[in-house]
């Protein structure tokens, strides 16, 4: 005996008692089933069922933990896309600490697309959190959970981070487009561009990365010969949590809290991000030592490294705040200092946070930060490396930045000019305007889908020896045949000979992707040869899938 | 593609609300279908991939039917559906007679006929229709339709019409249950189109008689490198097995199978009335002068006049007797040298005593030459002189035999001066001359039409079983990417196994893996050569994946 789980894809072996339960179950209560099959079975074999099927329920089988009332998606705004939500972990409403960019991108991000489309959010179980964002169960690679993903029609599928490569697998089963962020474009020794490479390998024509900046674009386009995969959406930061508040009394106030009575009358400078030497912190001490009359106020979770050694007097360390009083700390700064060089900055969402609570800052001109500060703070000129030594991705002088510091200091004018206008620039950065574009970006790559051709026609293709008596040698050679997989006869001669890396790269296209192909002949032929041969290739592959 | 038939699991198809579901009990999940994705799960453990593809894409469509194929891969790739292991499918029940395939140039529209006329073909065909239903495709639009089929029937062989137009499949026009493909011209390109995505064993009968040129071999070389694991050449000649061992990895592919002689036909006769006889025959007295050498050039007509000019200087007091199968040029206006051109039938029933004339043979185990000659006339009793690459398996022992070494480019080097000694020492050593004579006597003796006939026969039933046991193609799922350096900064690509643990593979390596599922360990080979820096690496590689 079996009972089927359609919504679950699961199949179960069932016994005679469960079976009579499961018919009851809809109408009654345990007690009345207890009753109602006592005279049948024995009623601890009854009770052991009924805990079985306990336990099914805790794990979403068989009965669903989705109420009733709540219509299906479709049913309701069907203009609405269905957004399959890949992340780390489960769904939770609000952030309250400050963690990790990634974090709080993916986070606002998913929040603000809540306004514009049903998301499943994959977790432990199935749950409703709200009208259109349900948890879906999805642990590790199981048949049914990959199933139920593959039956269920995505508009498209968001992750959290390129890092999660557990997802890989996942883009062979699920037909709908995918969007990579890239929040974090290098670092880590090489891993975090590598892992931007294996998602790049595995995507397909209608997939896309998503990037805060066109730096991350410009990086990657380094290695890779498909640009147009990188679609650059800004970030946001919410106006209503970060605000200019008045400049001296907050000082005052973070004075007070801090026990540090010249915050309130000295010029202070402000550093809000983790407090390591990537980020910028060695750095900021050496700023600090430099101007010795201006306060170096900094908010970090902690002082790592730093506990230990002598700090300039000038320097103090704010604790970690809650994120819905961090424009309380902020606004006490006259200007924000952040020298990151860690190649992590892709966009600099503490950077933009500062900006929108009026702050005008000082940053390098390294990987996101420029384009996120535009001409609303100084960018001070800084070597970038090529190639990270360590997760450092340039160099930031320390006097070149005390000087801009201490100009801006001095110049108020300027100074209250530039805050102004960094409150006006970030206002421009919503969520709900990221949410937009993203939503605009799914429907582009939707209709991307849409034009691409799902009857692939693949030839057939051999390699051969030939003697060229020409050029007195054996050269191969592949032969494309005038048949498909299909069986079709499409090309109007039988037989063409090609390149054995143009053959090779049409060989390998039945199974593999494009950026595929394009790894194999990077690896054959270098660059240059490379594009004129996929471009070739695709060009072929276009032309005959009508 | 996947390749059927395969091992279902335990599966259970139910229908509820219009919508269609599987339920597969031995992974214990349900599976929503559709129509073609049922049809093929009703088929795909008794069909063929081919089979099940010509009966369902024509009811549903190809391309609803290609999609259908991809899902069920897809559910095949996590486990669903299909077990491991092979099918055990009941030899289809045993014919007496197998059905037989021939191919004559069909798709070229050419006529069908000529090939038929070739003396040795007829008497093969002739033997095998004893044993086999003979058909041969017959283009539908061909003028002499009825005149074909006719002389068709008359030879016992089946006409099958077929339109050649390029929406065509010419899967249509295999016989069902055919034992095999039987291609005794070479195969003609838009045969080998035809044979490409079929898994009907193939036998292409090599015929050396039409290696002549570069041209002739290159095409031979693409149809080895198209070779299956259930296909085979058979060669009608020792030494071409040799030569084209430099190109084809793994020999078991190729056999030699000899043609059949007709011992009563071809014997000893009286050496003097058959000179007579061709003396009347050709109007040429001198015959009677001198010794008369056969000479089968075996090579293109400008070198055969070179030779015959060298060997005529060296030896002014024989006559020569040019034997050639298919060179229409007379070499008679250069004097003493007469040509017997063998093409027809006529010819053929002349030849015993023109052969019979003979007082010796020279010939060549050279691409070119056809080892009929050589065997018919031995069986007359004719001492024979060897030159070429190998000594001929056919008659070891039984002939003077000179080596020259192999080249692929330049022109033979014939060994005039050699030829000649050798000539002359078998004239002037009458023992020696009957002792070779005897030796090819015997050695003949075992080649008869019957032999060849059932080795062809017991070949095809090799071949089926061997495709029938034939494990398929380890599946991995290979992922080619780039690579990011951090110590030069500099991209790599490089494969892995896509796995629970990813496995990196040498790139050379990986692209062997995945071209082997589809292409032949020859093609593979060339590839690697291509792409392998160092030769000796790409003989390594393939040598650990076959």
């Amino acid at each position: 005996m079996y009972v089927a789980d359609l919504s679950q894809c699961i199949v179960l072996e069932i016994n005679n008692i469960t079976w009579d339960i499961l018919d009851l179950c809809p109408a009654l209560s345990s007690e009345d089933i207890i009753e109602r099959l006592g005279r049948k079975y024995d009623v601890d074999l009854i009770i052991e069922a009924l805990n079985t099927l306990a336990t099914m329920e805790q794990r979403g089988i068989l009965f669903s933990n989705l109420a009733r009332d709540i219509p299906a998606p479709e049913t309701k705004a069907s203009e609405r896309l269905k957004i399959l939500v890949l992340q780390k972990s489960t769904y939770a409403t609000d952030i309250t600490k400050a963690t990790g960019g990634v974090s709080v991108a993916h986070h606002n991000l998913v929040k603000s697309l809540e306004a514009h489309a049903s998301l499943d959010i994959i977790g432990e179980s199935d749950e409703v959190f709200k009208e259109n964002v349900r948890g879906i169960r999805f642990q590790g690679n199981d048949q049914a959970a990959i199933l139920k993903l593959i039956g269920s029609n995505y508009d498209a599928v968001l992750l959290e981070s390129h890092q999660d490569t557990r997802f890989l697998s996942l883009l062979h089963y699920i037909d709908a487009p995918f969007v990579v962020p890239i929040y974090c474009a290098r670092g880590h020794n090489g891993d975090v561009i590598n892992a931007g490479l294996l998602w790049y390998a595995a995507m397909r024509p209608f997939d896309a990365f998503l990037v805060p900046t066109n730096s991350v674009k410009d990086l990657y386009g380094r290695f890779v010969c498909d640009k147009d995969i990188f679609h650059t959406i800004s970030l946001g930061v919410d106006p209503h949590k970060f605000y200019p508040l008045d400049k001296q009394q907050t000082k005052s106030e973070v004075a007070k809290m801090l026990n540090a009575p010249q915050i309130a009358t000295s010029p202070v400078v402000g550093f809000f991000s983790r407090f390591q030497p990537e980020k910028g912190a060695g750095i900021y001490i050496k700023i600090a030592r430099r101007l010795p009359h201006v306060c170096f106020l900094l908010t970090a979770p902690t002082l790592n490294i730093y506990a230990h050694q002598q700090l300039p007097p000038n320097l103090i360390c704010a604790p970690q705040q809650p994120r819905h009083q961090l424009a309380r700390l902020l606004s006490a700064f006259d200007v924000y200092c952040f020298p990151s060089m860690v190649g992590e900055e892709t966009f600099g969402l503490a950077l933009l946070e500062a900006m929108a609570c009026g702050i005008p800052p000082v940053v390098p001109k390294l990987d996101g930060l420029p384009e996120v500060v535009g001409d609303a703070g100084i960018v001070v000129p800084a070597e970038a490396y090529e190639n990270e030594i360590g997760s450092f991705a340039g160099r930031v002088s320390p006097s070149v930045m005390a000087d801009a510091v201490n100009a801006l200091l001095t110049d108020e004018q300027t100074r209250l000019e530039l805050g102004e206008k960094a409150r006006e620039r970030a206002l421009t950065f919503t969520w709900d305007k990221t949410a937009q574009n993203v939503i605009t970006l799914f429907r582009r790559l939707k209709e991307i889908q849409r034009l691409t051709d799902r009857y692939k026609r693949h030839f057939g293709i051999s390699f051969t020896p030939a003697l060229n008596n020409r050029r007195r040698r054996v050269e191969n050679q592949s032969i494309l045949s005038n048949i498909t997989v299909q069986k079709e006869r499409p090309l109007m001669n039988n037989r063409y000979a090609q390149s054995i890396e143009e053959g090779l790269s049409l060989a390998l296209l039945r199974k593999h992707s494009r950026h595929e192909v394009e790894a194999v002949l990077h690896h054959l032929c270098g660059e240059e040869r490379t594009e004129a041969i996929l471009e070739k290739i695709f060009g072929f592959e276009e032309a005959v899938n009508g | 593609m996947i390749q059927f038939p395969c091992n279902l699991h335990n599966l259970y198809q139910f229908e509820r609300d219009d919508e269609r579901f599987v339920v597969d009990l031995d992974a214990g999940v349900v599976i929503p279908v559709n129509d073609i994705v049922c049809d093929i799960l009703n088929a795909c453990s008794v069909s063929e991939t081919e089979v099940i593809t010509e009966a369902i894409a024509d009811k549903h469509g190809r391309s609803k039917f290609f999609e259908a194929l991809d899902f069920i891969s897809k559910l095949s790739e996590i486990g669903l559906l299909f077990s491991p292991d092979q099918p055990e499918i009941e030899p289809s029940q045993r014919r007496d007679r197998p059905k037989i395939l021939l191919t004559a140039g069909v798709l070229e529209s050419r006529k069908t006929t000529p090939f038929l006329l070739s003396a040795a073909n007829h008497q093969l065909l002739k033997m095998l229709t004893n044993h086999a239903d003979l058909y041969l495709p017959v283009s539908e639009t061909d003028n002499n339709r009825q005149e074909i089929e006719d002389g068709l029937r008359t030879e016992g062989i089946q006409s099958i019409f077929f339109r050649n137009d390029r929406s065509f499949s010419p899967a249509k026009f295999i016989p069902k249950d055919c034992t095999g493909v039987l291609a005794l011209a070479p195969l003609t390109v838009g045969e080998q189109v035809f044979l490409k995505f079929n898994t009907t064993p193939v036998i292409l009968r090599l015929s050396n008689a039409a290696l002549t040129s570069h041209k002739a071999i290159n095409t031979v070389l693409e149809r080895c490198a198209a070779l299956r694991d259930f296909d085979a050449f058979v060669c009608d000649a020792s030494w071409t097995q040799t030569f084209f061992s430099d190109f084809v990895p793994d020999m078991h592919v190729f056999h030699h199978i000899p043609y059949g002689i007709d011992t009563s036909v071809f014997r000893p006769m009286d050496k003097t009335k058959c000179k007579h006889q061709l003396s009347q025959a050709l109007g040429n007295e001198t015959i009677l002068q001198k010794p008369l050498v056969g000479i089968v050039p075996g090579l293109n007509s400008h070198e055969t006049l070179r030779f015959l000019r060298k060997l005529r200087f060296a030896n002014p007091d024989f006559n020569y007797l040019v034997i050639h199968s298919t060179v229409e040029d007379n070499f008679t206006g250069d004097g003493c040298v007469n040509f017997f051109n063998i093409v027809s039938l006529q010819d053929k029933e002349a030849s015993p005593f023109i052969f019979n004339a003979l007082d010796a043979l020279v010939f060549p185990t050279i691409l070119g030459a056809s080892p009929l000659l050589l065997l018919e006339i031995v069986a007359c009793g004719i001492p024979t002189v060897v030159w070429g690459y190998s000594e001929p398996e056919e008659i070891a022992g039984a002939c003077r035999f000179i080596q020259i070494s192999p080249s692929l480019f330049d022109p033979v080097d014939v060994p005039v001066e050699s030829i000649s000694q050798e000539l002359r020492f078998l004239f002037e050593n009458p023992n020696e001359q009957k002792d070779v004579l005897q030796a090819g006597l015997s050695a003949i003796s075992t080649y008869t039409w019957e032999e060849t006939t059932q080795r062809i026969l017991s070949l095809f039933v090799d071949l089926q079983n061997h495709k029938r046991r034939q494990p398929k193609p380890a599946k991995h799922r290979l992922l080619f990417r780039k690579h990011y350096n951090p110590v030069c900064g500099e991209i790599e690509s490089e494969a892995f196994v896509v796995s629970k643990i990813p496995t990196p593979v040498d790139m050379e390596q990986a692209i062997a893996m995945t071209l082997l599922e589809e292409h032949t360990p020859m093609e593979v080979k060339t590839v690697l050569q291509s792409i392998c820096k160092e030769p000796k690496r790409a003989e390594k590689v393939l040598g650990n994946l076959v």
